[in-house]
């Protein structure tokens, strides 16, 4: 999802919580890097906060290199360790976007 | 709107859930999981206490989990309507293991009776026909909940029954709230061993 979808989803992050349930997600930023958008920015900078508050481990890849090793740490949190775990791809990595094209 | 529901929740919860077998059930929170509860609490029961629009996607992450099994998810119209957009979602994935029951008394229970959208004529089965389920009714009478109680069982799924109920205030029946002793009974009766492996 992107990092704005993370707005939407404390509630169900509480439920995992409650439950012990195994969570994995990859998240693609907005609202960090030169971003056109200023309503992208109060979740954008929000969203690691946000999940370590729901108890999610989080890790972030600023480098296309990075990108895999990090989603297998956190999908080894998931379903080996049954954890909560997020991937951020940084908004620098995807490319802000520019509204123009 | 329609003339006033008959149907009585507790009887058509017991009536879902008599001779079970091996149905998977996830129970939305609040009235439909005391109802569920009241039915007699199960190991295969996941009743929620939380979480409240994700009910039918618990469900489909079921479904499609345990192919082999059918799901049914039981829950309320207030619930049902938070998570509109769950049923595009089961729509378009079609698991033909999923059955969903919404008990609609067209009323947010837990808050103090307030009245639904399905109380202004929010029709939900129409959505879930429209969102592709592959069949969808909404249940007035005892006749027709008659009907409908084989089909929510073995019926081809995606399948929505909005079986429409008295708006009562019922005696709680509350199963057990801790969420992960919840989680790993039904995890160990469904795999036995396998579920800690």
């Amino acid at each position: 999802m992107q990092s704005s979808g993370v707005g939407n989803c404390p509630n169900i992050l509480a439920m995992m919580k409650s439950c012990g349930f195994p969570f994995l997600t990859i998240v693609t930023m907005r609202g960090e890097w030169g971003e056109f958008n200023p309503w992208q920015l109060p979740m954008g900078q929000t969203t690691a906060p946000t999940l370590e508050l729901a108890g999610c481990a989080v890790y972030r890849a600023e480098t296309p290199e990075a990108v895999a090793p990090a989603v297998e740490a956190a999908g080894r949190l998931a379903f080996d360790a049954g954890a909560m775990a997020a991937v951020l791809i940084a908004q620098k990595l995807i490319g802000t976007k520019n509204f123009k094209d | 709107m329609a003339d006033t529901p008959t149907l009585d929740r507790r009887n058509v919860v017991a009536r879902l859930l008599a001779d079970r077998g091996e149905l998977l059930v996830v129970a939305g929170l609040g009235a439909p999981a005391w109802d569920c509860t009241a039915a007699g609490d199960h190991p295969l029961t996941f009743p929620l206490w939380g979480g409240m629009g994700a009910a039918a996607m618990m469900g489909l992450g079921l479904a499609r989990a345990q192919p082999g099994r059918r799901v049914l998810v039981i829950t309320g119209d207030g619930e049902m309507l938070m998570g509109l957009g769950s049923l595009a979602t089961i729509g378009v994935q079609a698991p033909g293991n999923l059955a969903v029951v919404v008990l609609d008394n067209e009323r947010y229970g837990e808050t103090g009776m307030q009245a639904t959208a399905t109380a202004h004529g929010v029709d939900l089965a129409a959505t879930a026909l429209a969102c592709r389920f592959r069949s969808a009714a909404v249940v007035r009478t005892e006749s027709e909940l008659a009907a409908a109680l084989g089909p929510i069982r073995t019926a081809p799924g995606p399948l929505l029954c909005q079986v429409k109920i008295r708006a009562d205030k019922l005696a709680l029946v509350l199963p057990p709230r801790e969420g992960a002793q919840l989680k790993n009974r039904f995890r160990e009766a469904l795999l036995g061993p396998r579920a800690f492996a």
